[in-house]
């Protein structure tokens, strides 16, 4: 029987209790509650779908079937890319970015390998500071012209370059120079020793452009010029962007889709409402258990992946002789004092795990949960963690409690640093700290971050697949994204040897070693990470949940079945 | 009447000096700039001072509102801060479309319900039909239309599998297409000035029905309809379009949250992303443009006054 709208709506979980309650809100005009009544139907109501993560990470969605050509993926993000400039973009060209561009090597979706992209085969080491990378025959971007080793080259000094003052500069090392023996060699020299620089360049960001169009085009240009899967079709900047599928792309199997459609849709709910009418392809992400029940509830071709990401909650405190944090026994005492099981079950709704330095989403270097849960500050057991902190705080001289100027905001897309704040703001008044909370949006809380103003904070951060972002930006002294203006020597030296050491097994020794010593520093209060739902449509196959921040688990390995 | 024109105009130049003020002095009084919103976590102050320098973001602020202000005077609303060579006219330029469109869709909307409802419910005081007229009215005033916008979009989605049109396409494009996407928005933005237009027809109407030269009216044997028509809406109309006229500014503020969830891609919009980032050009522009709008739909409504009441005279 031909599809249409009478037997679609008859698949549909349109069930007595779902519709009286989308009734009943919408003459209410509470659009919340219909969002909650209609979230599940009779029988699983009950249905717990919170999980540990354990398992589950990146694995595409497939029914065992061939993939087959052909087809529109379609999917939607709040916002759109300011423009198509990798080496100056931050944020939301991550929609667009992997599609259109290739890199040198690239992470696979599940974190576990690395995998050659323009390149031949993963680089060959020379030496301690020397990588040779050989480019894959006859390479072109989609207009047709030659990509070779000079375009290489000129994208990463262009990166590497103080002038271009690229937010990913610190990702190429210690760069001392690029070679390019022939149209098919790239050497990359260091000046010296640099572990995570493999790593880094497969990696979301490092995109390699062609010269004779950014040279053309200047910075932030608005039309990218690539030689990934996808090439841009047609484009109206914030409202939607078609990718179609590149002809000169080096992997001829690839991309499966013809095409893809990428739409902007400013607000979340109307994107849920669009996965829900089959009008997008997947929801990437959530940790909001009532989206999941929804829209598991309305639609039976919707698929639930559960995942972990290496995003993690944290509690900032200001070490800076501005704050009262400066002193190392308050950070102590507040790390003894967060019960983080309390903390994860009312901020995360989906369930989830305490977290160290690391998160436990990162499981290659995160400290083993059953050793972490034994820590000070992590034991399930709270007495003796909260007698040792009442007794740090009394040393500290704030026996009798404090306030604390504590920045948060209610931007719906960072609903997660409200709800912990206040999570932590109830748990802390009882020992007579009161979190002061100054409301500002999101511009308002990268102000904060930038002057210092501000003792404390709730914060989640993106990491990408390299360990080195999640632990040396946000803790070496005067980095940028040492926001806490925290600084150990000690500390330091440790971050310097890990990115020096080579050997994989020496390197965890070392990332573990220093994980310890900011356990015992404290510059932030590591809190409780969350498991992720990608929800996603069974029309669209091998699609892997992203990770991280960095979607280099591009969309062009998954296809739509017919 | 032309030195009345020439007189509000000159009085539009205080009023937008103001507006000029508030806008600039607001958005620096807001915590951050596009330097830290736009360059990310990992740029370095030598970035973030660079690019402060390149926008001249620390200059003293009097003299970045007088460059501003110059700039303005020559009809130059300046470039965004978030991209190169993007000027702020011809993104206002390019969203103003949609924005115009959906509020002539919401006034169209609103103007289609209230008048008949406002007049039935004036000519049958007290009965069912009222009773209905005004129910619905005051659930149109108290229901804010981004709840209205949301359950158009959620309710559907959810019980029929299906959602409105939420890929924008441009008038010129395909007429068609283009008018339904604003048909569901346009009645959750009216909504509200109905049930607002519709209260006002129903009090006004009550009021002149009452009056001597209706009575008289009837007394002649004129018929019931020309009496309500011709002779009693006619004078019940000046204070509900001055009504409209004012609530032009509640349409251009709700445009804000209703582009946003049937994701159109207007000015209202534009104005979201744009405080978000601290651009701090586009910001000021498009508060310039919707008040200078706003001003003159005013300056409209009072001249047409003297057209629905010869008795008016501007001198």
């Amino acid at each position: 029987m031909k599809e249409n709208y009478w037997t679609k709506m008859e698949t549909r979980r349109l069930r007595r209790r779902g519709f009286l309650a989308g009734a009943g809100a919408a003459g209410a005009g509470l659009t919340t509650l219909a969002l909650v009544g209609c979230g599940g139907d009779d029988e699983d109501d009950d249905s717990d779908i919170t999980g540990t993560g354990d398992g589950v990470q990146g694995q595409p969605t497939t029914s065992g079937e061939t993939a087959q050509k052909g087809g529109v993926i379609r999917f939607a993000h709040t916002a759109d890319a300011d423009h198509f400039d990798p080496a100056l973009e931050t944020t939301w060209l991550m929609n667009l970015g992997p599609h259109v561009y290739s890199k040198l090597i690239r992470w696979n979706g599940a974190i576990t390998e690395m995998l050659p992209d323009l390149a031949e085969s993963l680089p060959e080491q020379v030496d301690d500071t020397t990588y040779t990378f050989k480019l894959r025959p006859g390479l072109k971007f989609s207009d047709g012209s030659p990509l070779t080793a000079a375009d290489v080259k000129f994208t990463f000094e262009r990166v590497g370059a103080e002038k271009t003052a690229s937010p990913h500069r610190y990702k190429v090392g210690p760069l001392q120079g690029i070679d390019t023996p022939d149209d098919n060699t790239v050497t990359f020299k260091l000046t010296k020793a640099f572990a995570p620089f493999v790593s880094f360049m497969a990696t979301g960001w490092m995109m390699v452009l062609s010269q004779k169009w950014v040279e053309a085009k200047g910075d932030k240009y608005q039309e990218p010029l690539g030689s990934g899967p996808f090439m841009v079709g047609q484009r109206q900047k914030t409202v939607s962007t078609k990718f179609v599928r590149n002809p000169n792309h080096w992997n001829a199997e690839r991309p499966y889709a013809d095409e893809m459609d990428f739409r902007v849709i400013p607000d979340s709910s109307t994107v849920v409402s669009a996965v829900i009418a089959n009008e997008l392809d997947f929801l990437a992400s959530t940790t909001d258990k009532s989206v999941v029940q929804q829209i598991l509830g309305a639609n039976r071709d919707i698929v639930d992946m559960e995942h972990a990401a290496h995003h993690w909650n944290m509690f900032i405190m200001n070490c800076s002789d501005s704050s009262a944090f400066k002193d190392k026994r308050l950070r102590q005492a507040m790390n003894l004092l967060i019960d983080r099981e309390l903390y994860q079950k009312i901020v995360h709704s989906t369930g989830g795990k305490p977290s160290g330095p690391v998160t436990w989403g990162f499981s290659k270097y995160a400290i083993p949960q059953d050793e972490l849960t034994a820590m000070p500050g992590y034991r399930k057991d709270k007495t003796e963690d909260i007698k040792a902190a009442k007794e740090l705080l009394s040393a500290a001289g704030f026996a009798s409690g404090l306030k604390l100027n504590t920045a948060t905001t209610t931007a719906a897309a960072h609903a997660t640093y409200n709800a912990g704040a206040l999570a932590l703001k109830d748990q802390l008044s009882q020992y007579g700290i009161e979190l002061e909370l100054g409301v500002t949006d999101m511009a308002g809380i990268q102000a904060k971050r930038a002057s210092g103003a501000y003792d404390c904070m709730v914060y989640v951060n993106g990491g990408s697949q390299e360990i080195d972002e999640h632990i040396y930006g946000p803790n070496y002294t005067g980095q940028p994204r040492n926001v806490n203006r925290f600084s150990n020597p000690d500390i330091d030296k440790l971050l310097d040897k890990q990115r020096v050491t080579l050997d994989e097994e020496e390197r965890k020794t070392v990332i573990r070693e220093i994980q310890g010593k900011l356990l015992e520093d404290v510059p932030t209060a590591w809190l409780a990470d969350p498991v992720y739902h990608s929800l996603v449509n069974k029309r669209l196959q091998g699609y892997q949940p992203w990770l991280v921040f960095d979607r280099s688990a591009e969309l062009a390995d998954a296809w739509i079945k017919a | 009447m032309t030195r009345y024109i020439i007189q509000r105009l000159v009085m539009v130049v205080p009023v937008l000096l103001g507006v000029t003020l508030i806008a600039f002095f607001a958005m620096r009084v807001l915590p951050g700039d596009l330097a830290t919103t736009q360059l990310g976590e990992n740029a370095t102050p030598e970035a973030i001072a660079s690019f402060r320098e390149e926008f001249r973001l620390d200059d003293p602020l009097p003299v970045q509102y007088v460059r501003w202000l110059g700039d303005l005077a020559r009809l130059d609303l300046g470039d965004s801060m978030r991209g190169r060579e993007q000027s702020v006219r011809d993104e206002i330029v390019s969203r103003l479309p949609v924005t115009f469109e959906l509020a002539i869709f919401a006034l169209f909307f609103s103007l289609l319900i209230s008048f008949p409802a406002g007049i039935i419910s004036a000519v049958r005081q007290d009965t069912l039909m009222d009773y209905a007229a005004r129910i619905i009215s005051m659930a149109g005033l108290a229901i804010p239309s981004f709840v209205i916008g949301s359950m158009m979009i959620t309710l559907p989605a959810i019980w029929f599998g299906w959602i409105p049109p939420i890929r924008y396409t441009p008038f010129v494009d395909d007429p068609m297409k283009n008018m339904s996407q604003f048909i569901l928005p346009g009645i959750a933005l009216g909504a509200a000035l109905a049930g607002t237009v519709t209260r006002m027809i129903r009090s006004q109407l009550l009021e002149v029905l009452r009056q001597d030269y209706v009575r008289t009216a009837r007394a002649k044997g004129i018929a019931e309809h020309l009496i309500i028509y011709r002779h009693s809406l006619r004078n019940a109309l000046i204070p509900v379009l001055t009504v409209i006229g004012l609530q032009v500014g509640v349409l251009l503020g709700g445009t804000i949250i209703i582009e946003s969830i049937f994701a159109l891609p207007g000015l209202g919009r534009l104005m979201v992303e744009s405080v978000n980032l601290r651009d701090y050009p586009m910001v000021q522009g498009v508060v310039v443009f919707l008040s200078f709008t706003y001003v003159i739909v005013n300056l409209v409504v009072d001249l047409s006054y003297a057209w629905l009441d010869p008795r008016i005279r501007y001198s």
